[in-house]
């Protein structure tokens, strides 16, 4: 408030001097009355941030173990990424422990270089991409098309009932998701399975199975907040939209689409900032599943990272350069897609 | 010329012809739609009918094609009644009788025009509708639109119950009649839920319920406790700093360094198979600390100014006046934390050995036994029934989640109340 007011005094003092007329009338005499302080764009700030520190002196208290817990379990690991930097060629977990191999052994930049040459990165790349693109163009819409389904029932007491019954995968997790799918696809005694054969074995259907069940077990619920975006619709405009000779296809495209582009905005922001991360337990569970083997074709990069550093151990500090990397496309995606749907649609994170 | 082919054709040839040769167009896209429509169901339909009718199926089989054959039918009925009405509109859609009758006398002169007005079959169907020739139209549309669209739902119904039915029924079921098991039991049979819970898997099963119980009550108080009161003190419009402190939470999303780091640290704080590095690393969540502060800046100043006049600590303002104006928020956000703790895995995978039976989540040690798809080969029961075991574990592990579907359902019913996502 204090702030506030310094301000507003300032700039008229400042510039009824330098033009010697007055800007409004009635107010000169006032103001040129008033002491003429130099201009400064925060005056009084210190000063009263302090006031606002000893007014909710006690909610700082309040903000200390949130604070804590980000700085241990968030910012401490990212001291971590000093690891991306070592050599590693000195660097060995089994020989010394952590700290040790931090301090000692020198350092480089080739691992940020080395991940351009490695082949496998490149796959995992590529797959994770793949799969990520093709989850955006048949899952990201399927759920606003039940949603807009369910919205044209003319029960809406029945549209709630199914949407309670195929919200229900959303709660199990994958382990069971893909036991259950496992059974239903054995070739011996699933039902599907005994008609198409194992396969679940084979690379070629990995990826739509793995695009298969993310939707089977995420569109239900995926489609509740589309669904109560467009019960929240004022029921006037699909009157007037009768009345001006609109059938129901137009009114569903012209009208509830897009009514709630918003929250189709919102979705995609976050659905193309995961783009790089495919749901690490989801591929793992099937990688392990049947095979456990890991082909090139099942290989994303949650996997990959998780494969080399904490499973083999073999090369840590490349695997840290790749997590790096891997969180820098991602924060790369976020920003860049919130600004996309901000330019385009007029809505964004924030 | 207009009487000599009223003549030839005949009054209903006549005005066909009129309507073809003005609005042949969208007729013609009409009812080509709807045929291709009723073929598409009809073929695709049968498909589908025969196959769940030939994997014994039969009655869900008989149902779906009763199903189809409705969608089919109900598309030729309103071919039929879109010629029909075409063939009766005589001046164009949507125009009162009145102006239909004048655009007649026009046509063919006063007498025909009143033949017409006074003509049994289209004061018949004008009275019969009762409303716009327009609207006639339209409701048949209606019609295939929401078979479709109940079909489609139906169709995603059965692909979200289908599986679900029969592998949990598997948990009932004995083993050796596994393969004649649908939709229900075939030789009803508690064993596979007796070994996973009483006998010889009970021990190990019980030890990775504990486990996750423990994990998700500490996770779900904890997490949400802390980021409400920090989520309280960023309510405040004059909290110094405000920015800078969101901002410190919300890079914390943005950004984070990987796995690698992380599990160096836990292996650092020597916290490797042990379920407190589960519980640590899932306590911050910042969304969650978002939803809090939105809603709490929704929250009347005035209240808490008054319970700060009558001497109201900032704790008690909290706990005894925050808190419980704020409990649909809290138990969403909550329902989330119990949820997602409870299955998620993807931690304890890299923090826990597979071997470390004493440290596992309940969803950790359905995935182990996954893996590891025989469990016990030697015993000749289990050979036959390491299906049935796994399912029986699978479904007893979500017994709590299944006393949270209540909440579920009250949540679906009463529509999603999250606040924006706004820093």
């Amino acid at each position: 408030m204090n702030h506030d007011r310094n301000y507003m005094s300032a700039t008229p003092v400042a510039e009824a001097a330098g033009e010697g007329a007055p800007l409004y009338a009635g107010g000169l005499e006032e103001t040129l009355s008033q002491p003429q302080t130099p201009y400064d764009p925060h005056p009084g700030f210190w000063k009263d941030q302090w006031k606002r520190i000893k007014k909710h002196r006690n909610l700082l208290v309040f903000l200390l173990p949130a604070m804590l817990v980000s700085l241990v379990f968030s910012y401490i690991p990212m001291f971590g990424i000093l690891f991306a930097f070592k050599d590693p060629t000195q660097f060995d977990l089994a020989k010394a422990d952590v700290m040790w191999n931090l301090t000692h052994g020198g350092w480089t930049f080739n691992n940020f270089v080395s991940i351009f040459y490695d082949a496998s990165f490149i796959k995992a790349v590529g797959n994770t991409l793949l799969i990520n693109v093709i989850r955006l163009v048949l899952c990201f819409p399927l759920s606003i098309i039940i949603a807009v389904q369910l919205s044209e029932l003319k029960s809406q007491s029945l549209a709630k009932v199914i949407l309670i019954v195929i919200s229900i995968p959303n709660f199990l997790s994958w382990a069971i998701v893909i036991g259950i799918w496992r059974g239903f696809l054995d070739p011996d005694i699933g039902l599907l399975g005994r008609v198409t054969g194992h396969i679940m074995a084979q690379d070629v259907w990995f990826k739509p199975l793995l695009v298969f069940f993310s939707a089977w077990k995420n569109a239900g619920w995926g489609c509740i907040l589309y669904y109560s975006a467009i019960m929240a619709i004022d029921k006037t405009y699909y009157e007037s939209a009768t009345l001006e000779g609109a059938n129901r296809l137009q009114k569903m495209w012209y009208l509830t689409i897009p009514s709630i582009l918003p929250t189709i905005a919102l979705t995609l922001v976050l659905n193309i900032s995961g783009m790089m991360a495919t749901g690490f337990e989801l591929v793992y569970t099937m990688m392990q599943v049947n095979r456990g083997t890991f082909t090139s074709s099942q290989i994303v990069l949650d996997t990959y990272i998780y494969q080399i550093s904490v499973l083999n151990r073999e090369n840590v500090p490349f695997a840290t350069a790749l997590g790096v990397f891997n969180g820098l496309i991602g924060l790369f995606l976020m920003v860049g897609g919130n600004y996309l749907t901000s330019k385009t649609l007029k809505r964004g994170l924030w | 010329m207009k009487q000599g082919i009223y003549r030839f054709f005949g009054n209903y040839a006549l005005r066909h012809f009129k309507y073809w040769a003005k609005n042949s167009a969208p007729v013609f896209k009409g009812a080509l739609s709807k045929t291709l429509t009723a073929l598409g169901c009809l073929t695709i339909g049968l498909a589908i009918s025969l196959l769940l009718i030939f994997y014994s199926l039969w009655w869900l089989g008989v149902a779906f094609l009763a199903l189809v054959l409705l969608v089919a039918v109900s598309n030729i009925v309103s071919f039929h009644s879109y010629c029909y009405l075409n063939a009766w509109e005589l001046g164009g859609e949507g125009k009162p009788l009145d102006e239909i009758l004048a655009i007649a006398r026009g046509r063919f002169g006063e007498a025909e025009a009143k033949r017409l007005a006074t003509s049994d079959r289209m004061m018949s169907k004008r009275r019969h509708s009762g409303r716009h020739p327009n609207k006639i139209r339209e409701s048949s549309v209606d019609i295939i639109l929401n078979v479709i669209n109940l079909t489609a739902l139906f169709a995603g119904i059965v692909i979200i119950c289908f599986p679900l039915l029969n592998y949990f029924s598997l948990a009932f079921n004995d083993g050796a009649f596994n393969t004649q098991v649908v939709l229900f039991p075939v030789q009803p049979t508690l064993a596979a839920l007796k070994y996973v819970l009483i006998t010889t898997g009970a021990a190990e099963f019980w030890q990775a319920f504990a486990n996750s119980t423990i994990i998700t009550a500490t996770v779900t108080i904890a997490s949400n406790l802390m980021m409400a009161l920090a989520a309280y003190s960023l309510s405040k419009r004059d909290f110094p700093f405000r920015g800078g402190i969101l901002m410190y939470f919300v890079i914390t999303m943005l950004f984070s360094s990987g796995i690698v780091p992380i599990y160096l640290m836990m292996s650092m704080l020597g916290l490797l198979n042990n379920i407190l590095s589960v519980i640590l690393i899932s306590l911050s969540n910042v969304a969650n600390m978002l939803y809090f502060k939105t809603f709490f800046e929704g929250i009347s100043v005035d209240i808490e100014e008054a319970a700060k006049l009558d001497g109201a600590s900032d704790l008690q303002l909290f706990f005894l006046i925050v808190i419980p104006m704020s409990l649909p928020i809290i138990g969403t956000c909550c329902f989330f934390t119990i949820v997602g703790t409870w299955n998620s895995y993807g931690s304890a995978m890299l923090f826990i050995d597979p071997g470390a039976t004493k440290a596992q989540p309940l969803a950790y040690y359905l995935y182990i036994m996954l893996q590891s798809s025989t469990i016990n080969r030697l015993d000749p029961w289990l050979q036959t029934n390491a299906q049935n075991v796994e399912a029986a574990a699978m479904l007893a592990s979500i017994i709590p989640i299944i006393l949270m579907y209540p909440y579920v359902v009250k949540y679906i019913k009463g529509g999603l109340q999250l606040g924006s996502v706004k820093g």
